[in-house]
This record gives structure tokens, C-alpha cells and sequence, in this order.
């Protein structure tokens, strides 16, 4: 009796044991694993390959998305955003759970993003935020949502947007930086920005003043000094009576410089728009990078 | 009894638990089997359209099996090509010997030919297609004929385009090429000299040589102006006059830029009217080479 118990004790363990084989790596999952180690040490070109031929030989394996996801993942290091984002998708499309599918989800956005596709991005993002169950790929997706928002200097959205990834985060003390961002965002949507229009227009009436709008005094010299003298010249060569000489000076130098005076202006303008803005967003993501907690 | 069926059973599940385990340790050496090579390059090339990762697949292949196959190397020269590496590709398709028996060397011609094309390399490009055309017949002939027209025409060879077009006229349609015919001799041919002596006559005329005519109106009416201006103030105060000296001075700028912009309208007009002629040309080559 307990030599027949013994005997069927170790049947049993072999089988336990040839299950355990059979649920180890296979040859498929070698191949996917030796991939993402090329991946893991920076060879993204020939991690590609291999992720390439695991797709080739185990097209219905179910791991296949895991491929996809792993090229996506380096056509990003490589830079090469198009490829990536079709990676992304197609993995996203296999993806066999909720939770995979808001991983490949907000490193589309990160692509999307990075590679400057913000409107296709900002969809994604309302996309996850709206259906994704996971409560951390929905505080991501806000993040990013901030971020882009953010980089699009939209600052009254990005402040709402920060409100809401705010509301989601756990722990109060991710939040002990948000005064701070607050008031930057808050600076940033008040801060008065400058009207290329009225730049243009005091350009019109006074060659140098649109300049000088724009915060540029060098140039507004530079560009009043020019247009006076050639305007002076112009107009003293008609009061003598040289119509023609002062028709020709006015139609061939003065209407040049003048009409350069206007055009730099405006893009005084928008260039000192765009450098405050910038200088906005860069202060922004500095501080709103401290409410990330730890492990994002 | 008993002893013994346990142990057979033993025997039997510690066999196929070393059998399991040894066919997962070959499992994953077999995708470097040169078949699987292949097959995997084979679909990199045509279904996944990924050349230069191809390529590298290829001369995996290549390199395992110790072997210089002619139809993967064939293979690894159209990648090239296809990646835009057209001197390499060209290199490699010159590697393939004509003999009896090889059936790769006519559509190597006909790609080398190709490349060298797409290349720069257009008298060696059209040279090398019109031999294999002799010594060909059906489609490679067709293509390596019409790519011997293109040939020609980018080098301006019209009459050599017609003649070697009367040869083709018995393949398809003879006259696919007869508005890149009329588009190069039509070419405009304006000698920037002729624009620059022509300007230096009567200012602005370069301008209306090379079609810009408005601007060549410009160029008369500021230059004569600001001469009469000079002349003008000249007579009335000689040599001591301010005006003279600044509308003599702004003339004569005028008359040299006119000289100098009548010229390098002529280049411009010219290279313009090229560039389009030869974009043209070169997309109808590439079309050429779509199909092995």
C-alpha cells in the first residue's frame, strides 16, 4: 500500500516537474527576450531585427504584440516617430488586456507627442483618459495632456489640465509643489503678450517705434536713424522743386526701407511672444515635474 | 513486478523530460538556419518592404552558407538600390557573370544599368542598356530600350533618342517618350552672355531676353531717370554738382546690377526649365526599375 503511495508520489512529481519545463521560455519567447536585452542595451537597429523575426516565424503567437511594442520602443530611441507610432498602434490593436493597453497607450502619446503630432496626441489622450480602467494610465494620460497643452503655451487649458492630474494623484505630498505651478501657470495666462498688429501699425506712423514696442532699441534706432535721413533727403529734394529726383529716391530707397522697418517689426513682435512663452513653459514643466511621484 | 513497472515508468518520464529539454536548447538555433535566413529576408523584402534590415538578412544568409549565391546577390543589389545606395548596388550587379546557364545575368544588366542611371551615370547607364537590349527579348528588352531613350534625352542626344525609339517601335507604344522629346527640345537655351551684352546696350533689354519683362521695365525707366537726373545737374552746376555726382553714382550702380542680374537670369531661366526636364525624366526611369 505505501509502496503503491510512493510510486504514484513520484509519478506525481515528475509530471509537476515536465509541466514546470513546458511552462518555462520556450524557443519562441527566447527569441522575443533576446530581442528586448538588445533593446535594453541600446542596439535598438538589430533589437528591430529580431523583433522582426519573431513576428515572421510566430505570426499567431500570442505574444506577437509584445513585437510590435518592443519596435514601436525603438524606432522612439532611434527617432524615427512615423514607424514608431505605426508600431504603437498595431501593438495596441493585439494588446490581449486593459492594462497592456494603456502602457502602449501613453507611450503612443509619448511618440505622438515628441514627434509634434499634438492634435493626434491630445485625442489619444482624452481617449485614455475617457475609456482606460487604470487609475495610474489615467494620471499619466492628464500629465501628458498638461504637457502638451503646455507646449502649445494654451495656458488657461493647461491650467485646468493640471487641476485634474492634481485631483488625481494619491498622496498629498505630490502635491507640495503646486503653488509653485499654479502661480507660474497663473503669470503665464495673465502675463500681457505683444500685438504684431500694433507693432506693425507704430512701424506706420513712426519707423522704430513698432521696434521699440517690441523691446528692441537697437533696431529702432537703427531703423529710425535710416528712414529719417532717406525721408528728409526725399522730401528736401521735392521742396527745391525736384519732383522727378524725389519721385525717383521716394520709389527706388525710401519705400524699401520703410516698408523693412514694418516687416521687422512684426516679426520683433513674434519672436518676443514666442521667447516669453517658452521661457513660461520651460519654468512650467520644471516645477511641475516635482508633483510626478516617485515612480512615474 | 510492481518494482519494475515503476521503474519503467521512471525510465520513461526522465527520457522525455531530457527530450523536451534538448529540443528547446536546438529550438531557437534553427532560426539561424540558412533556410530560415532566407525566408525571413524573403519576407523582409517583399512583404514588410524593410531593404536595408534585408540587405543585412541576405548577407547573413550569405555568410552561413559560405556560399556567393548570383540571386542573393542579385537580391542584396536591389535592396541597395531600393535604399537609395546606388553605387553599391551597382557594384554588386556587376559582380554577376554572364554565362550559358545563368539565368540572373540579363535583369542584373538591365538593374545596373538601372543604377547607374539613377546614379548620375547616364552614358554608361544608356550604353550599357542598349547591349542588353541586342542580346534580349520581350519585357527585359522593352525597358532596357526605353531606359537607353531616357538615357539619351537626359543627355540632350535627341536624334540618338529617336533612333534607338524607330528600333522599339515594334514593342508597345513607340510614343510614350515623344513629350519628354518635345519637352527637351524645347529646352530654353538663353546665353547668359547674349542677356549680359544685350543688357549693357540698352539696360534692361538682357531682362526682356530672358521673359521678365516687367522687370526689364523697371530697369530701363530707373536707370534712364536717375542718367537724365545726373546729366541734369551736371549741365547746371559742372563737375561741383551734388546732385550729378549722387544720381550718376546711383545710375551707374543701376546699370551694373542690370548687367550683372540680366546674366544671372539667364542662368536662372535655364537651370529652372532643366531641373523640371530632368526631375521629369528621372521619375519616369525609377518607374522603370519598379519590377525585377
Amino acid at each position: 500500500m505505501i509502496r503503491d503511495l510512493l510510486q504514484w508520489v513520484i509519478v506525481l512529481c515528475f509530471c509537476v516537474s515536465i509541466s514546470n519545463v513546458a511552462a518555462s521560455p520556450s524557443a519562441n519567447s527566447v527569441l522575443l527576450t533576446y530581442a528586448e536585452r538588445l533593446e535594453g542595451t541600446q542596439q535598438y537597429d538589430a533589437a528591430i531585427s529580431e523583433f522582426k523575426r519573431f513576428m515572421f516565424f510566430h505570426p499567431e503567437d500570442p505574444e506577437v504584440f509584445r513585437a510590435y511594442y518592443g519596435i514601436g520602443r525603438c524606432y522612439r530611441h532611434l527617432k524615427e516617430w512615423k514607424k514608431s507610432i505605426e508600431a504603437y498602434q498595431t501593438a495596441m490593436l493585439m494588446s490581449p488586456n486593459e492594462d497592456i493597453h494603456g502602457d502602449i497607450s501613453l507611450d503612443l502619446i509619448d511618440a505622438l507627442l515628441e514627434g509634434g503630432r499634438f492634435d493626434e496626441g491630445l485625442l489619444e489622450i482624452e481617449r485614455v483618459i475617457i475609456a482606460s480602467g487604470s487609475p495610474i494610465a489615467v494620471r499619466k494620460a492628464s500629465y501628458y495632456k498638461f504637457v502638451a497643452l503646455v507646449l502649445r503655451f494654451q495656458w488657461n487649458e493647461a491650467h485646468e489640465a493640471y487641476r485634474s492630474y492634481l485631483a488625481l494623484l494619491d498622496d498629498s505630498s505630490d502635491r507640495r509643489n503646486s503653488p509653485a505651478v499654479d502661480s507660474v501657470l497663473r503669470m503665464a495666462s495673465h502675463s500681457p503678450m505683444l500685438s504684431e498688429d500694433r507693432a506693425v501699425w507704430f512701424s506706420t506712423f513712426l519707423p522704430g517705434l513698432g521696434q521699440l514696442y517690441s523691446g528692441d532699441m537697437k533696431n529702432a534706432i537703427n531703423a529710425f536713424g535710416l528712414n529719417a535721413a532717406l525721408g528728409y533727403f526725399t522730401f528736401q529734394t521735392v521742396a527745391v522743386g525736384g519732383y522727378v529726383e524725389g519721385a525717383l529716391l521716394f520709389s527706388s530707397v525710401f519705400l524699401r526701407y520703410y516698408q523693412g522697418n514694418r516687416y521687422h517689426a512684426e516679426r520683433l513682435a513674434q519672436e518676443e511672444n514666442r521667447n516669453r512663452n517658452l521661457a513660461f513653459a520651460r519654468k512650467v514643466l520644471r516645477e511641475s515635474v516635482l508633483t510626478l511621484p516617485e515612480q512615474e | 513486478m510492481c518494482r519494475k513497472r515503476s521503474l519503467s515508468l521512471l525510465l520513461f518520464l526522465t527520457s522525455s523530460l531530457f527530450t523536451h529539454a534538448q529540443t528547446q536548447d536546438t529550438d531557437h538555433l534553427e532560426y539561424l538556419s540558412p533556410e530560415k535566413i532566407l525566408s525571413f529576408a524573403e519576407w523582409l523584402y517583399h512583404v514588410d518592404k524593410d531593404y536595408p534590415r534585408a540587405a543585412s538578412e541576405y548577407t547573413r544568409y550569405q555568410f552561413i552558407k559560405g556560399s556567393v549565391e548570383d540571386s542573393v546577390r542579385f537580391r542584396i543589389a536591389l535592396c541597395k538600390k531600393r535604399t537609395g545606395w546606388f553605387e553599391e548596388s551597382a557594384n554588386l550587379l556587376s559582380e554577376i557573370k554572364m554565362n550559358a546557364s545563368n539565368p540572373w545575368y540579363v535583369k542584373a544588366q538591365f538593374h545596373l544599368s538601372h543604377s547607374l542611371f539613377l546614379s548620375s551615370r547616364y552614358v554608361e547607364s544608356k550604353n550599357t542598356a542598349q547591349r542588353i537590349s541586342e542580346h534580349t527579348d520581350g519585357f527585359d528588352k522593352t525597358r532596357s530600350r526605353r531606359l537607353a531613350i531616357l538615357g539619351a534625352l537626359i543627355t540632350k542626344q535627341w536624334s540618338e533618342a529617336e533612333g534607338i525609339s524607330q528600333r522599339l517601335s515594334d514593342q508597345g507604344n513607340p510614343m510614350w517618350y515623344s513629350a519628354l522629346l518635345e519637352q527637351g527640345r524645347s529646352l530654353p537655351a538663353k546665353k547668359p552672355w547674349v542677356a549680359g551684352a544685350l543688357s549693357a546696350a540698352i539696360p534692361g533689354l538682357g531682362k526682356v531676353y530672358t521673359s521678365e519683362w516687367e522687370d526689364g521695365l523697371y530697369t530701363f525707366a530707373y536707370v534712364a531717370l536717375s542718367t537724365w537726373l545726373a546729366v541734369d545737374g551736371f549741365e547746371k552746376n559742372g563737375s561741383k554738382s551734388v546732385k550729378g555726382w549722387l544720381f550718376g553714382g546711383f545710375a551707374s550702380t543701376l546699370y551694373l546690377g542690370n548687367i550683372y542680374g540680366a546674366v544671372e537670369s539667364a542662368r536662372r531661366l535655364n537651370a529652372v526649365a532643366e531641373q523640371s526636364f530632368v526631375t521629369r525624366i528621372r521619375t519616369t526611369a525609377e518607374a522603370l526599375g519598379d519590377e525585377e
